[in-house]
């Protein structure tokens, strides 16, 4: 054991004061970024309850953008070229029959869901170039 | 059968009981933009608080890294005594 002191070799740090300092500084930072990131991980947490949140009111925007949709009728069956007006009467007996409303497609159970959301969007662009006209 | 065309500007007659659901429904949609603005707002706030909080860590692992270098150097390049 003696022997091994007297051979070994050391190396001299000249300011071991400013070196320690760094030292602990250094293992001090990397503990702040430590506590960040938990705090972060905390937050992405929340961050994720919200996108859910907002994905879920988006969702019920379209579904009530639909059945807004369906409530108006369909474009289709008025306005013919030849349109007349019709007497206060005949109107009031026509707008007592319901129109019919267009049977909406049931979207493919093997679409995902972005596939779905292309189908909606291009019929709903289909329905736009009608009006465009 | 002669194919019926819509023709711009002609007028829509919606029936009143349905107008009063169309107006229900709307007033929902109006109650779901303003959720969804407020989820929004929220989220802004957390992508705005993560991106600086991104360019303190590049800062800090910079300032690690200087401090390491400076460890480094003087375990490597000792000065004489």
């Amino acid at each position: 054991m003696a022997e091994d002191q007297k051979e070994a070799f050391y190396v001299g740090i000249h300011e071991p004061g400013e070196f320690r300092k760094e030292l602990l500084s250094t293992c001090k930072d990397t503990i702040v970024m430590l506590k960040r990131y938990e705090i972060h991980r905390e937050r992405r947490k929340v961050k994720a309850e919200l996108e859910s949140e907002l994905t879920k009111k988006l969702k019920e925007i379209s579904f009530l953008s639909n059945k807004l949709k369906n409530l108006f009728p369909d474009h289709k069956l008025r306005a013919l070229p030849n349109f007349k007006h019709k007497s206060k009467k005949e109107h009031t007996e026509h707008s007592g029959q319901k129109e019919p409303r267009k049977e909406t497609k049931k979207p493919d159970k093997n679409l995902s869901e972005i596939d779905k959301l292309e189908r909606e969007l291009q019929n709903i662009e289909r329905k736009m170039s009608i009006i465009n006209e | 059968m002669e194919k019926l065309k819509f023709t711009k500007g002609s007028p829509i007659f919606v029936r009143v009981d349905e107008y009063k659901d169309i107006l229900d429904v709307i007033a929902l949609i109006k109650g779901k933009i303003t959720e969804a603005k407020t989820i929004l707002g929220k989220l802004n706030e957390i992508k705005n608080t993560e991106d600086k909080e991104i360019e303190a860590w590049a800062n800090e692992i910079e300032e690690v890294e200087r401090k390491l270098h400076y460890i480094d150097r003087s375990l490597l390049e000792p000065d004489a005594f």
